[in-house]
């Protein structure tokens, strides 16, 4: 009798292996005989072995569990044999025997299956996003201070990115392989060059807008963009690292909501703080660029004259802690 | 001898915490008549007149008499305050020193020797000699330049000549100059002394609002003066820009051109500075006007780069726009726009302003105004105008006026 595995891939096709050595490891975790790559399954989900009598069973590791056939019970232990079918997810597990084999589906060609190399190229490919992310960071940095200084300049900041990515790194790296003995690299660099990404790209758009047509919210954006962003690049990391977490709808929404919260509480924080600081902005951008048409000089003064009252009202307003 | 003659007339005055004998500044102070009234510096009093809760004004004189004063009278626009001792000195005690009338005060020529008595850095009384070197230049405060030294701590002290009549006020010297210094002329001293002789002591909040309605006069005096007649205007690269004002204004230049190594982006800038300042509250200089003109230049043709320029002018914009921070003033606000400037109507323009309120003082704010402008892709003309102790009126006027006057 051989042991067969199939499952639907995240790309739709059907993945079929077969395997005939026990004690089978199936589970997400690539040290398992059989990885799945399926979210319902746990790292290391369940372990096939022989028992006593030669019997193939099936047992569920720490609190998982499986179902047989279409019964919707689910069970930690089962007896596998050629007439049942074990199901985790989208995966089915079965005997069949060995004169079957050959009439057992083949794989779709490229279909997905997860090897050494695949995950290789996985990591390369999640790499991307954070290779963007430091030649946006640059292109930050050439566009705007294209002077004497710009190496000086770049390779600073650069440097100051790559420690702050390598340091999350190392971080998570720990709390994943303490957590599940693999560090799950892949979806890590993904998600933190995601999120750098996007807060790279908010902030360059933000500087160009300011620049050409005077709408100066950096200042009042990017206080509230980067704790949501850190915060939604933890809340990831964390369905990315503990599994028992990620199948718990009410606690990640929980957490997304504390994300938002804080997000808000920092910005508004941080906003408060700099509310008298100045535009920090390139006066006047290349007409290509200038977005918004300028006002006459008189309306220009009478913005001006009503200003008065704002300013006045700042009077009355307490002296600060700091400054007392 | 003569240090014998005026020294018991001169008091040590401290602003120090309340109940705590140690000082947080101190000055000099010379009676002026016999109940014992003494004239001082404005800047030495000014902390007690914001925080009389919080502080106190104590003084010391040469024979060890001790006590506190009140305040009696300011006249800020001239650094001068008018203070009285709670309790009278004892009798024969101190020689009030003179007062000028104007048929009386010294004519003095350039190089005639004056003594200054003070307590410079709370070391014990001391005379500095130095000579009389006329009225400050193109000065709108009308003050004596000392050529003589003068140290913090003698603010307040007398200045005499030979035979001991009253020449000034000790007020400021010139920080990293050698014996440049400034007395306030004794005649200010006579009208504020003829003004509030009869007095009571007021109370502290009639003097804030004293002190208010001078910068006022001060402030519509300095804007009266500086449209009084027409701007002058100068070039600039292929901009004009106003230049002297009044007549009263100092102008320097300022480039980092090289000719041996040529700046990827040049800098021409036009610096000018109304030359008077007074310090209404602590640490914060009023009624001062200053502007600035930068040419920013593409350095090369190689170099041609819109962002590069763009970014080059973004310092000189917004940079040293930082608001005063202390209690004295409210927090800073900011506006930006985009406008046209000249006759041309073409010149895309962005007119940042910036104002801060005092909180003491309910009509004066300080202004920071910042205009950039652009006629083609070479070169930018970023102009920055400082006021400091205006209204909002004047302001108004005084950016109108430089927004008309850059083409």
């Amino acid at each position: 009798m051989k042991l067969w595995i199939e499952e639907i891939s995240r790309a739709g096709q059907t993945v079929f292996r077969v395997k005939e050595n026990v004690p089978t490891r199936i589970g997400r975790s690539y040290a398992c005989d059989f990885v799945v790559d399926d979210d319902a399954a746990d790292l290391t989900h369940l372990i096939v072995d022989a028992d006593e009598q030669g019997n193939l069973v099936a047992v569920a590791t720490g609190q998982n569990h499986f179902w047989i056939d279409d019964d919707k019970i689910p069970v930690r232990q089962a007896e596998i044999d050629g007439k049942r079918v074990l199901r985790i997810g989208q995966v089915r597990l079965g005997l069949c025997p060995e004169t079957e084999v050959a009439g057992l589906p083949r794989p779709d060609r490229g279909s997905f299956a997860v090897t050494r190399r695949a995950k290789a190229t996985g990591i390369m490919l999640a790499l991307l996003p954070l290779l963007a992310t430091f030649a946006l960071n640059a292109l930050d940095k050439y566009l705007f201070q294209r002077d004497g200084a710009f190496f000086n300049e770049v390779l600073a900041s650069t440097f100051w990115l790559g420690t702050f990515v390598v340091t999350w790194f190392g971080v998570w790296s720990l709390i994943g392989y303490a957590v599940n003995r693999e560090v799950r690299l892949r979806r890590h660099l993904v998600t933190v060059g995601s999120v750098f990404l996007v807060g790279g790209l908010i902030d360059v758009v933000l500087i160009l807008l300011a620049s050409s047509s005077g709408m100066d919210m950096k200042a009042q954006v990017m206080p509230f963009v980067i704790p949501f962003l850190i915060g939604s690049a933890v809340w990831i990391q964390m369905r990315i690292t503990f599994d028992k977490l990620s199948h718990k709808p009410l606690v990640m929404a929980s957490l997304m909501a504390l994300v938002l919260v804080g997000s808000g509480v920092c910005g508004a924080m941080e906003y408060l703080r700099h509310v008298d600081s100045k535009p920090d902005l390139a006066p006047l951008a290349p007409s290509f660029l200038r977005l918004v048409p300028a006002i006459p000089r008189d309306q220009v003064m009478q913005q001006f004259q009503r200003m008065e009252s704002t300013v006045d009202a700042t009077r009355l307003e307490s002296i600060p802690e700091r400054l007392r | 001898m003569l240090f014998s003659e005026i020294r018991p007339s001169v008091a040590i005055l401290r602003t120090q915490l309340k109940g705590s004998s140690h000082p947080s500044s101190s000055g000099s102070a010379f009676v002026v008549d016999g109940r014992g009234w003494m004239i001082t510096n404005f800047h030495v009093v000014n902390s007690y007149l914001y925080d009389p809760e919080r502080y106190d004004l104590a003084f010391e004189m040469p024979d060890g008499q001790e006590g506190t004063v009140d305040l009696i009278a300011v006249d800020v626009l001239n650094d001068l305050a008018l203070v009285a001792p709670r309790s009278p000195l004892r009798a024969g005690s101190a020689h009030p020193i003179a007062l000028p009338t104007p048929e009386s005060a010294p004519r003095m020529a350039r190089g005639t020797p004056l003594f200054s008595i003070g307590n410079p850095l709370d070391l014990g009384m001391t005379i500095t000699t130095g000579s009389f070197s006329g009225m400050v230049q193109g000065s709108f405060d009308g003050q004596i330049h000392f050529s003589g030294a003068l140290n913090p701590g003698m603010s307040g002290g007398p200045a005499v000549d030979e035979r001991g009549r009253l020449v000034g006020v000790n007020v400021a010297h010139v920080r990293d100059a050698q014996s440049v210094s400034f007395l306030v002329p004794a005649m200010h001293v006579t009208r504020l002394y003829r003004a509030a002789r009869q007095s009571q002591p007021p109370r502290l909040a009639a003097l804030r609002g004293e002190v208010a309605q001078q910068l006022r006069a001060r402030q519509a005096e300095l804007v009266r003066l500086a449209f009084a007649e027409d701007w002058s205007s100068e070039n600039l690269g292929n901009y004009r820009v106003p230049g002297f004002l009044a007549g009263y204004t100092d102008c320097g230049a300022d480039s980092n051109a090289s000719a041996s190594a040529p700046p990827r982006v040049e800098f021409r800038s036009m610096n000018c500075l109304l030359k008077t300042a007074s310090m209404p509250v602590p640490d914060e200089s009023s009624s001062s006007l200053s502007y600035q003109h930068t040419l920013v230049r593409l350095g090369s043709p190689a170099a041609a780069n819109s962002f590069r320029l763009a970014s080059a002018a973004s310092n000189r914009f917004t940079g040293n726009m930082s608001a005063v921070q202390n209690t004295h003033m409210a927090r800073q606000i900011c506006q930006s726009r985009f406008t046209q400037l000249g006759p041309k109507q073409q010149s895309p323009a962005r007119i940042l302003w910036c104002a801060q309120a005092y909180r003491d003082f309910p009509d004066l704010y300080d202004f920071q105004i910042a205009v950039a402008t652009q006629h083609d892709g070479q070169s930018l003309l970023v102009s920055r105008l400082t006021l400091s102790g205006f209204t909002w009126g004047s302001a108004h006027e005084f950016t109108e006026r430089l927004l008309g006057s850059i083409q």
